[in-house]
Parts: C-alpha cells; sequence; structure tokens
C-alpha cells in the first residue's frame, strides 16, 4: 500500500522556485531517502511532507488524505531533527510526552509508551535529566524517542547523524536501520547528502538536483533502488554524485555499434568497447564516457581495452591508491587501484576498463541504455 | 504496532481545519493587541494630545480652556528662559560627552588591567547607578550645602575661605555645580558599557601583537582603543539623547533655579504646568521639547552612521 | 624596553582606581555617617568628624514615621508592573520573533521607536487623563503609565533575545501538535527566562528610583511611593539633615541589598538599556 504520493508538488519562496514537479510514491514500510547536493531542496521537501512548510502547488496524500492544509500534528507523521530540537527547559521523560500529552492521550497510556520506548532505544537511566545533560548520541536517541511514542505513520529524519562524530555515525546508523525493522508498516524518510548513510539505509535513493539551472534545479534527477543509481545512472548529474571520487567524464566519439554494444574513440586516440545500445545513433556522434575511478585495474600486456597515460600523482591509503592520470583537459583523471603504488612521476601506465562498466550519456547528458551483456551482478553469501 | 489512532483522520482532519486554523490567524493580533493598546493610550495619545493642548490658554482646571491658536507657539519663540534653557540642555549633553565618556574609558582600562580586586572595584563603581536621582539630588544638596556642607567644610579647613562658594545658590555655579553630579551619577554606566567591549577584544590579536613586538602602549592605543570606536558611538548618542531629555536630579537640586541659572526643558515645563498652572503654555513647551530632541535624535543618528560609513 | 614603557601605567592605574573609589564612595560616607549623628553634632562637629557614638535615632525617628508605608506601596506598584511588563512584552516580542504577518517589520520599529520619546512630554495628559480616569493620588494610577513607558525597551530585548531561539523547537512543538498560544507559553515563555530576568531587574530598577509620574499622579503619603518619601521627608524635615539623610540610606538600602545579592545579573540587566546601539 502506497503511504505518502506526492503528485506535481512544487516550492516556491517568493520568486525564487526551489522544488518543481516532484511525482513521487513512497510505500508503506519503505525507507526513503532524499539525497542531494545542499540547496538541491531535500529538507525542504521533507518539511513539506512534515506540514512545517505550505505547499506552493501539487497534492500531498499521506495514506490516500490530502494533506496540504492538514496541521502538522494531525499528519501522523513523526520527525527527528537536525540539531536534535529537544525542549531545553523540560526533562527527557517530558521531551517525550509533550506530544501525546497535547493530544490528550491518557497518562498511563503516555507513561507506557513513554518507558517503552526508552526501553528499545535503553535511555532508560535519562529519563530525568535535561537535554543539556546528554551527549550527543544519547540526545539523538531522546530525539528518535520522541518520534516512537507518537506510533507515526511516517517517520521523518532530517540529516539525523550529521551533528554526530564519524564513530557515533556508524553505530547510530545501525540503530537507525534496527529501528526500520522494529516498526516495519512505518515508512521512513530520511534527508541526508551523504552518500554512504543513504546507500547503508535506504530501500529507495531520490536523487534531487542542485545548481545554477533554474529549469531543472529542485527537481528529481533519479529515483531507484541505491545499487541501482549506482550501476545505471540516468544522467550525468547522478553518475557524477554517486561514488568518491566521482566518476571520471571523457568527450568520445562514436565509431560504430551493433547488439551487443558500441565502439567509441577517446579523444586520445583509443577506441574502446562499451556494453552500451547505442544502436539508433550515427556514427561519429559526439558522447560523454563515464569511467568510475574504482573500476579500473592494471592492465597486463597489450591490452586492446586499455586507456594509455602518465601519472601526474599518486596518494596510497595503505588499502587502495588514487592514481591522478594527466588528461588533455586540467581535470585530471583519477583511477582507485587496490593495494601500494609507487610515486614515479610521468611514469606512463596503461589501465584495464571493463566493457560492462563503463557509460554513455549523449549531449544531453542522458544515460544510454545498457545491453543486456552488462547486467551486474552481486554475490551471493551461500 | 498500530499506524492507526483512535480518534479517525477524517475526524482529526476536520477538527484542524475549521475553529484553530481561524484562531491562529488572529494569533499575531491577540499577542501585540495589550502593548499596542497600553503604548496607543499611554505613550501615543499624549503625544499629540500634547500638541493639541499647545494651542490652548487653559490653567488646568475646570473649563476655562480658550482656543488661542498659535498664540503659545509665538510666545514660545520669544521665550528667552525657555531658549536659555534648552542651551542648558546641550550645554548638559557637551559637558556629559566630554566628561564621562573619557573618565569612563579610562576606568574601564583601569578595571581592564587590574585583574585583582577588579570585582569588587566594578560592584562599588556601580552604586551609584542603583540610587535614585532624588536620593543622589537631596544627598548632593547636602554635600554642596554653604554652612553644613563637606566641600564648603574642608576647603575652610584648608584655609581656603575664598574658594568657599553658595554653590548651588549662586546663579554663576548653580549648572556646573548640578552637571558634575550628573556626571558622577552616569560615568559608571558608561564604564561597565566601555568595560564589556573591552573584555569582548580578542585575546589572539593581543598575543599575535605582543609576537609581533608591539609594547602595552602599543596594544592600548593602536589595537584597543579603535576597538571602542562603536561603543563610543553608541555612547555619545546616549549621552545626548539623555542630556536633552534630564529631569530629576536637576528638578530636585535646584528647581531650575536661581534665577533660571540651572533651567533645561523639562524643569522648565515641569515649572510652567505644575506651578505657574498654564497648563497650555507648559504643553507647547512639551511639545516643542519633543520636536527638538527628534531632530537632535535624527541628526545624531545620521552623524553617527556617516562615521561608520567613513571608518 | 618594553619595561620601561610599561612604568607610568603600573603606577597609574591602581591611583587612578583608587581615586575614583573615593569619589564614588566618599558622598555615600558621608550620608552613612551623618545620618547617625545627633542633630547637635552637624552644628558643632566638622562635617568629616565621625559620629560620636552609633546612634539610630534618626532611623528610628523615620521608621516611626510613614517611611514603611512608602516601601510598601513601591514594593506594590513596582511588583504589579514587573508581573504586567513581562506578561504584555513577551507576548508582544513572541509575535514579533516569530509570527509571520504584513505589518511585523514596522511594527517592531514604531514600538522600538517608542525609547527615545521623552516621558515628560506626555506628563501633562496622562495627568489629565488620570484624573479624569478617577485614578489620581491612587497607586493604581502609576501602573499604566509605568507599564506602557517600560515596553518599549521591554519588547527590544525580549524579541531579540527569542529571534535566537531555534526555529526546530517551534517545528518540534508544531509536530505535537501546538499552536501559536501553546508555542508559546509552553515553550518560548519558559526558555526567554534569562530575557526575562533581564526585562524584570532593568525594569524593576528604573520603576524603583521613579520619580515625576509618582510625584505627579499622587499626592498623599499613604499613596506614595520610596523615591517620594524621600522628597516628602526633605520637605518635612528640612534642616534635620541627619534625618533626611536617615531616608535617602533607608530608601536606597533595599536595593543595595538585592545588588549585593545578585550582582553580575543586575550589571548585566542595568546595561540591557545600552542595546539599543
Amino acid at each position: 500500500m502506497t503511504s505518502i504520493t506526492l503528485k506535481n508538488v512544487a516550492k516556491r519562496f517568493g520568486q525564487v522556485s526551489v522544488l518543481q514537479d516532484i511525482d513521487l510514491d513512497i510505500a508503506e514500510g519503505e525507507f526513503c531517502v532524499f539525497l542531494g547536493p545542499s540547496g538541491c531542496g531535500k529538507s525542504t521537501l521533507l518539511r513539506m511532507i512534515a506540514g512545517i512548510e505550505a505547499t506552493s502547488a501539487g497534492e500531498l496524500r499521506i495514506a490516500g488524505e490530502l494533506m496540504n492544509d492538514v496541521e502538522p500534528a494531525d499528519r501522523r507523521v513523526a520527525m527527528v531533527f537536525q540539531n536534535y530540537a529537544l525542549y531545553p527547559h523540560m526533562s527527557v521523560y517530558e521531551n517525550m510526552a509533550f506530544g501525546l500529552r497535547q493530544a490528550k492521550t491518557p497518562k498511563p497510556e503516555i507513561d507506557a509508551r513513554v518507558r517503552a520506548a526508552a526501553q528499545t532505544l535503553q535511555i532508560e537511566p535519562l529519563l530525568d535529566r535535561r537535554p543539556k545533560e546528554l551527549s550527543g548520541g544519547q540526545r539523538q536517541r531522546v530525539a528518535i524517542g520522541r518520534a516512537i511514542v507518537r506510533h507515526p505513520a511516517v517517520f521523518l529524519f532530517d540529516e539525523p547523524l550529521s551533528n554526530l562524530d564519524a564513530a557515533l555515525r556508524v553505530h547510530m546508523r545501525t540503530e537507525i536501520a534496527n529501528l526500520h525493522r522494529d516498526f516495519p508498516e512505518a515508512s521512513m524518510v530520511y534527508v541526508t547528502h551523504d552518500q554512504t548513510e543513504a546507500m547503508a539505509l535506504a530501500d529507495k535513493i531520490v536523487l534531487l538536483r542542485a545548481g545554477p539551472e533554474v529549469r531543472t534545479r529542485g527537481s528529481i534527477a533519479q529515483v531507484g533502488a541505491p545499487l541501482e543509481l549506482y550501476h545505471r545512472p540516468a544522467n550525468l548529474f547522478v553518475a557524477g554524485f554517486l561514488g568518491s571520487p566521482s566518476m571520471n567524464f571523457l568527450p568520445a566519439e562514436l565509431v560504430g555499434a551493433d547488439a551487443d554494444g558500441a565502439n567509441v574513440r577517446l579523444a586520445s586516440g583509443e577506441t574502446l568497447r562499451v556494453a552500451v545500445d547505442a544502436g539508433g545513433l550515427a556514427t561519429g556522434t559526439a558522447l560523454t564516457l563515464g569511467l568510475r575511478p574504482e573500476h579500473m585495474r592494471l592492465a597486463e600486456g597489450s591490452d586492446s581495452q586499455a586507456i594509455r597515460r602518465r601519472v601526474r600523482a599518486v596518494e596510497n591509503f595503505g588499502e587502495y591508491s588514487y592514481l591522478f592520470l594527466s588528461e588533455s583537459s586540467d581535470e585530471p583523471l583519477i583511477a582507485k587501484i587496490s593495494g601500494d603504488m609507487l610515486d614515479i612521476p610521468d611514469a606512463p601506465i596503461a589501465l584495464h576498463v571493463d566493457p560492462a562498466e563503463c557509460h554513455l550519456f549523449d549531449t544531453k547528458g542522458d544515460a544510454l541504455p545498457h545491453t543486456t551483456a552488462a547486467a551486474p551482478q552481486a554475490a551471493r553469501m551461500d | 504496532m498500530s499506524v492507526g489512532e483512535a480518534v479517525t483522520a477524517a475526524e482529526k482532519l476536520r477538527r484542524s481545519r475549521a475553529g484553530s486554523r481561524r484562531l491562529h490567524k488572529a494569533a499575531p493580533t491577540i499577542f501585540l493587541a495589550p502593548a499596542i493598546l497600553l503604548l496607543m493610550v499611554f505613550l501615543l495619545y499624549p503625544l499629540l494630545s500634547s500638541f493639541r493642548l499647545s494651542l490652548l490658554d487653559w490653567n488646568g482646571l475646570g473649563d476655562g480652556a480658550r482656543f488661542i491658536g498659535l498664540q503659545n507657539w509665538v510666545r514660545l519663540a520669544h521665550d528667552t528662559v525657555f531658549w536659555n534653557s534648552a542651551w542648558n540642555n546641550i550645554l548638559l549633553a557637551f559637558f556629559s560627552v566630554v566628561v564621562q565618556l573619557p573618565i569612563a574609558v579610562v576606568l574601564a582600562v583601569v578595571l581592564d588591567e587590574a585583574s585583582k580586586g577588579s570585582r569588587l572595584l566594578k560592584i562599588l563603581y556601580f552604586l551609584p547607578l542603583l540610587m535614585s536621582s532624588v536620593a543622589l539630588g537631596v544627598l548632593f544638596k547636602n554635600v554642596y550645602d554653604p554652612n553644613f556642607g563637606p566641600i564648603n567644610g574642608i576647603l575652610g579647613a584648608m584655609g581656603l575661605y575664598s574658594w568657599t562658594q553658595d554653590w548651588l545658590g549662586d546663579p554663576n555655579f548653580a549648572l556646573g555645580s548640578v552637571i558634575a553630579v550628573v556626571c558622577w551619577q552616569n560615568i559608571p554606566f558608561y564604564m561597565v558599557l566601555f568595560l564589556a567591549a573591552l573584555s569582548s577584544f580578542p585575546r589572539e590579536i593581543t598575543e599575535a601583537a605582543r609576537l609581533d613586538g608591539a609594547t602595552g602602549r602599543t596594544i592600548f592605543w593602536r589595537l584597543k582603543l579603535p576597538h571602542l570606536q562603536g561603543t563610543f558611538r553608541t555612547a555619545v548618542l546616549l549621552a545626548v539623547i539623555g542630556s536633552m531629555r534630564y529631569f530629576d536630579l536637576i528638578y530636585v537640586m535646584t528647581g531650575g533655579g536661581p534665577e533660571n541659572a540651572s533651567e533645561v526643558m523639562a524643569t522648565y515645563m515641569y515649572r510652567t504646568v505644575f506651578n505657574s498652572f498654564e497648563l497650555g503654555y507648559g504643553s507647547t513647551v512639551a511639545s516643542a521639547m519633543f520636536l527638538i530632541i527628534m531632530v537632535i535624535a535624527a541628526v545624531s543618528l545620521r552623524i553617527s552612521k556617516r562615521f561608520e560609513t567613513e571608518v | 624596553m618594553a619595561n620601561r614603557n610599561f612604568q607610568p601605567a603600573r603606577v597609574a592605574i591602581p591611583v587612578l582606581g583608587l581615586f575614583w573609589l573615593a569619589v564614588t564612595t566618599l558622598p555615600f560616607i558621608f550620608v552613612v555617617f551623618t545620618s547617625m549623628k545627633t542633630l547637635q553634632e552637624t552644628y558643632t562637629n566638622p562635617v568629616w568628624a565621625m559620629p560620636e557614638q552609633l546612634n539610630l535615632s534618626n532611623y528610628i525617628q523615620v521608621l516611626q514615621g510613614s517611611f514603611l508605608i512608602y516601601l510598601r506601596n513601591s514594593l506594590f506598584v513596582i511588583s504589579v508592573s514587573v508581573v504586567l511588563i513581562v506578561l504584555v512584552s513577551s507576548m508582544a516580542a513572541f509575535a514579533l520573533a516569530r509570527l509571520k504577518f504584513r505589518l511585523n517589520g514596522p511594527l517592531f520599529g514604531l514600538i522600538v521607536a517608542g525609547m527615545i520619546v521623552p516621558l515628560h512630554v506626555t506628563l501633562v495628559p496622562v495627568y489629565l487623563m488620570i484624573r479624569t480616569a478617577g485614578l489620581y493620588d491612587t497607586l493604581f494610577a502609576l501602573i499604566g503609565p509605568y507599564v506602557a513607558t517600560s515596553l518599549p525597551i521591554s519588547v527590544f530585548i525580549l524579541t531579540e533575545f527569542m529571534r535566537q531561539v531555534p526555529k526546530e523547537l517551534e517545528e518540534a512543538a508544531r509536530l505535537d501538535g501546538c499552536g501559536p498560544f501553546k508555542i508559546f507559553a509552553r515553550i518560548f515563555f519558559p526558555l526567554s527566562g534569562p530575557g526575562i530576568a533581564t526585562v524584570a531587574i532593568y525594569n524593576g530598577i528604573m520603576l524603583w528610583n521613579e520619580f515625576v509620574f509618582a510625584y505627579v499622579l499622587t499626592s498623599s503619603p499613604d499613596k506614595r511611593t520610596l523615591p517620594l518619601a524621600v522628597w516628602d521627608f526633605q520637605g518635612q524635615y528640612a534642616s534635620d539633615i541627619p534625618a533626611v539623610l536617615a531616608v535617602v540610606t533607608l530608601s536606597t538600602l533595599p536595593l543595595i541589598i538585592v545588588y549585593a545579592i545578585g550582582q553580575e545579573r543586575i550589571v548585566n540587566g542595568m546595561m540591557a538599556g545600552s542595546l539599543k546601539g
């Protein structure tokens, strides 16, 4: 069943359009992450679902009911804020009970719910403390507890982990995943700019565009499962945003196509085979070749499916190394190679490229479809 | 755990849409109404009413009020006592700025430097601000008393009989004596103001300057004093505007006398209304005072803004 | 080199500090000493002489007069006024700081501009108004003008304060089912404690010492406030300087006691007036 439906939703602040053409379905029990660079409107979209921000246009439905004009408290949503937004003058217990008291929930019921939530989150000993006596992680738990006690249909998270230090962030991330398991019927909508968080948590990622172009700013770039976005980016924006370091983009020219793939020639003169269906395009069409740094490896012998460059710089991290390779443009080509590399300036190097892991984009920036030969395979644990 | 609550969603929807929405719309009005009402009754209306009263010839009792147009204003234009008192206000403003602020800066520096005991000093220095102007006025009336006051007493004991004066009773000394007390009372205020600004001076800058070989004196003159500039502007504004409306202390000490020597606009206005029972003309004085203060406030704000952009 | 430059400052600073200490405290010492002298002593002994004995008869004389009535009146008028000031100004400040409506900006400017208005201009019309309302020479005559004239600075201080509260708290409260009224009562009012303390202290001290309204709007001793006690006693005892100075001491004493308890708070509260820079 669908939990949240957005139809043609838009948001304007005065003359400035921050969100446009948002069409989205979030299923009951689904963990949906709004991802995007700062300024893409992802928090605004979340706040519109919460009812804190008004919707400028379009329809917003929760559990089938039109919610555009419904007060936040009556939308059966609960929200966890980035800075926790705990009431500083109330105890942990009162913070969690406050919303229920406003809803005139009977006292025993409030007590039962608060204590149950405290137990789930292991914050029972803290119930009498004030927020300022708590650590960041504890405040985060209280903020989540305040959401849990309301038994909401939708949990909304606005960058909930960004104020925590790195170690705690990983820990809380698994707790949020557990929370999702404990409330299977509730939908989760989670805003973050951190793609690792998005990849780790999401059933579905909604990637929003930012950038100077008014026409597309604040619109959905792609919706899909995390690995779908990673392996099958629909356009240059998604391809460039997901993955770190970013995908390399090389200008290329189509020299031939058949049912299994296409051949493209790079500016450097090399011709590469890619498992992309370019059947409809004429030879000589200008394209962009996308190559993820982690999808290149050292070539052996006279590999024809390889690109040859000189090394500009090397960064060794122990587990893997970044090679910065000279390219005709100013942007260096980056390759991520496992193991250590010797840093020899100007050393020539050849890197093998797997046809299945190449991406082609047309001049509008849209990805050409991959051929069946390129279906990604996940390793199985059996 | 169920998603649905006891109250159906549809019912909640209806409830949240109708009544509370209208009430929320009215919230700004409801929150602001008491304040606006009070300000209209006790500030705005009296202000306007003062101008209306300035057109009357009225002793304030009964219905003997007579509309006389601008006659009061014409009289005011030729009233040397009024212009003299306005001039006294300006003198007061001038000396407030010239005397109070430099002393306050020096004291703030003293407190800022003297780490030991500066807390106690600050507490004691602040005392004059806590006293009511009436108590202060009565106090200094006794200090200045020509026969029993300590000033003449000490001068006499030092053999300086020729220096003893009737400080408040002599038209040549009254205004000066009063201004001295005004300064004494207000210096602590500006001192704390400057002290706050000084203590907000970033320690890293002092340290960086010391590494650059700057001496304590250089740091003070070249770094800390310029840092006080903004506070200084605020202080000048406060001192000038405050001086234009000064009343309590002067009224208590001299009542504006002798022979209007220490008269300021507010004491003159008060005496015209409540001693001479010229309510109409008193209101003219009050209205003129209001206009003068507004002009001076506007001009000094403008000047202070200009300084801000220049520096 | 550096040391030689430091020398004058090292000497000058303590000297200046002590000098001003004398300037500040000598008048107070004069008042306290003189208030303990007999009238006879003030005629015969030099002014700087210590009192011959610890003589509290002047204080007893004053306290047996109507001093305590003035004190009670002051306490009543100040507490009622401060409570009203805090309530009215925090409500207005909340609307100005957090609610969206068309006239928000101009209204804030207009209210704050009220700080420059010289109160003496309003004196005559307020006096007439209070007479017409039949409140002349009652304690209630003072409350209206006191509250109204304190509002501009109080609204200013509290608006600035409430603007600092993170907007997420307000949003969290909306999600918890609070409308603007509950958000004010349950979140913003309790959270503005320090700002409210500043407003209460600043206005409390200002009104405790207020003279001109009290002077004009009341006339009988049992309806007058403490600053008028000094004024009235001065008229009453005229040449009995020790008695008059005993009243001065007594009327200042409550504030000094309060000040001794919470100096930092009071200094900061009093400086609130300079915020308008």
